[in-house]
């Protein structure tokens, strides 16, 4: 069998290993890279000039993975980097920018199961341009306990003037996207989310709970705003998860939340789901805010940092 | 068959012989000093454009603003612009809407410091402008000029380019002109502890630096700019001089490259053996 091929992606040589190695039991290195082949079109704009955390699992989901933030050894010349310096491990950090079909391509080659990109881009590295609302469901909470607070959000957020954007988590839960305004610092984008936490709290408290400890969480779906913080990452839209069915976290449309599972969208099945697509639902969180929006989003980020001084 | 007209074949000898344009209309300032400057390039690339011509006759192509949909070439005031926000989705904009948006207001070159140009490292220089008077500039920018020229130093300034706050600096070039000179700003510069380590220790033995300062001191000569040329552009003008000339044309062997294969092939190769020998596995008990 042959293992390794030396393959040319837009101009680029770049050399497939392992092809065949299962990365899942059930799928192979060459099926795992191809479904970042094909979904390039939809995830390279979530990813273009953020940097990026992997998550790599050279043998496959069941064996050791590990992060990688620095640009590894032998990265190709034409890669693009963010020279930075990490403060936690103070020493140069040079993050990889996934801006390519050849970078995705040479990155999944890498078994990088899992895109974490920032929030913001690193050309403006402190401004977040979206803000994430991570919905997490403590057992017995199930997915669909989940689907009921995001359906709650959508009615906050339409009673606040604000568009959110819904994908799955692809594990168990539900991450809501909000567009921001230019400057905003990251964490005016967590005091931000967290307000609307104790907001959509006080509609529901039986089913939403702020509680940091894990175990004060039962039953109920957390609302994690500290996810918007700076150097925290949450999977890209389009990503795959490290999880048996090989899920990812997909982008949806509101009409869908109410009956859409996790098990929808897999790695088996996402030919036919993106062509469903013609429409990415994110796209438009790209997209500058209207007037109206931004005058919105500005004014609930006005009150939360006023109620947090309180 | 002559694939140039004589006037392409006369700007192939002379490349790139055009005359200099305005690119910016401005003022310096100066305590309260104003004078009215036009900005010029100071450089040109100078590499070789080619035409697409039909492999048949020669004729270069031409371009036509057709429309997918209604399948016919439209003319000039059937097109509008759009900007795209999003894929496949466009706003509209009149003339009226640029001409609503407001000019730059900021149109000053601000000098801060003075300083000497032998504090500045070369990495800061991004960017050459000449620097010429405008109407009513003459006389403060003879000033500058002389005093600059007195004092041997150069000014610091900020400068807005195109929408971009730029650091700059002020110099006299071959004693008659200003020159602007775009800088970086300190922190676009990459500085060393980015670099990967470079705190080794080596032992140079006494022979062999006395042989490298030799080797130096052999090399050593003045500066003339006019010695050193692009190599690959003067090669391929060559080509298409001699090519013009009727010139039979030796043509290098590109060096072989080791076998590639279309990334979705390779993948669908992989993904179909690695099935079947699944598949063989079931079979065999």
């Amino acid at each position: 069998m042959i293992d390794n091929r030396d393959v040319l992606v837009q101009n680029r040589q770049i050399l497939l290993t392992n092809l065949s190695k299962p990365l899942w039991p059930q799928y192979t290195k060459a099926q795992f890279i191809e479904y970042y082949t094909l979904v390039a079109p939809y995830i390279l704009p979530y990813l273009a000039d953020r940097p990026v955390t992997l998550v790599r699992y050279p043998d496959g989901i069941t064996g050791k993975s590990f992060y990688q933030k620095d640009k590894p050894p032998k990265t190709p010349a034409w890669v693009q980097t963010f020279p930075t310096w990490s403060t936690e491990k103070e020493q140069p950090l040079e993050y990889l920018l996934i801006n390519n079909l050849p970078t995705l391509v040479w990155i999944a080659n890498l078994a990088a199961i899992e895109l974490n990109p920032w929030h913001s881009r690193y050309i403006t590295p402190d401004n977040p341009d979206w803000a994430v609302i991570d919905l997490d469901p403590a057992e017995p909470a199930n997915f669909s306990t989940v689907r009921k607070v995001a359906l709650l959000c959508k009615e906050l957020l339409d009673h606040l003037g604000c568009t959110g954007y819904p994908k799955l988590s692809g594990a168990t839960g539900i991450h809501i996207y909000l567009r921001l305004p230019q400057g905003f610092s990251y964490r005016n984008s967590a005091t931000l989310i967290g307000f609307f936490g104790k907001l959509l709290q006080r509609l529901n408290p039986d089913l939403i709970t702020l509680e940091r400890q894990v175990k004060k969480r039962t039953g109920k779906v957390y609302v994690d705003h500290l996810q918007n913080l700076k150097n925290k990452t949450i999977v890209a839209p389009y990503s795959l998860r490290p999880l048996p069915l090989a899920p990812i976290s997909m982008p949806i449309t509101w009409s869908e939340v109410a009956s859409v599972f996790p098990e929808d969208f897999t790695l088996a099945n996402f030919n036919r789901q993106i062509t469903r697509l013609p429409d990415d639902p994110f796209r438009k969180l790209l997209a500058p805010l209207s007037r109206a929006e931004e005058a919105n989003i500005r004014h609930l980020s006005a009150m939360a940092t006023k109620h947090c001084q309180h | 068959m002559r694939l140039f007209s004589a006037e392409q074949y006369q700007n192939i000898y002379q490349v790139g012989d055009s005359h200099m344009r305005t690119i910016w209309n401005g003022a310096i300032s100066f305590g309260l000093v104003h004078i009215p400057i036009k900005l010029y390039p100071t450089t040109q690339e100078k590499s070789l454009k080619f035409n697409y011509l039909h492999k048949d006759c020669h004729s270069p192509l031409k371009y036509e603003k057709i429309c997918p949909v209604c399948n016919r070439e439209v003319s000039k005031d059937e097109i509008v612009w759009g900007y795209q926000y999003e894929p496949g989705k466009y706003v509209l904009l009149s003339a009226e809407d640029f001409e609503n948006i407001p000019l730059e207001t900021t149109k000053t070159i601000d000098i801060i410091d003075f300083v000497n140009l032998q504090e500045i490292d070369p990495v800061y220089f991004a960017k050459s402008y000449y620097l010429v008077p405008n109407q009513g500039g003459q006389k403060p920018y003879t000033l500058l000029r002389q005093a600059m020229q007195e004092t041997g130093q150069i000014a610091i300034a900020k400068v807005v380019l195109r929408s971009k706050e730029a650091l700059a600096a002020i110099r006299i070039y071959q004693n008659s002109v200003l020159m602007l000179e775009t800088m970086y700003y300190p922190d676009e510069i990459k500085t060393l502890d980015q670099l990967p380590s470079i705190d080794y220790v080596s032992t140079i033995q006494e022979k062999e630096l006395a042989m490298a300062v030799n080797l130096i001191s052999n090399l050593s000569a003045p500066f003339e700019p006019a010695k050193y040329t692009d190599n690959y552009r003067e090669a391929l003008l060559e080509l298409v001089r001699q090519k013009i000339d009727g010139e039979a044309i030796a043509v290098p062997a590109a060096s072989g490259r080791a076998e590639v294969i279309d990334l979705m092939k390779a993948l669908e190769e992989s993904i179909k053996a690695s099935a079947e020998q699944r598949e063989s596995e079931l079979v065999a008990p």
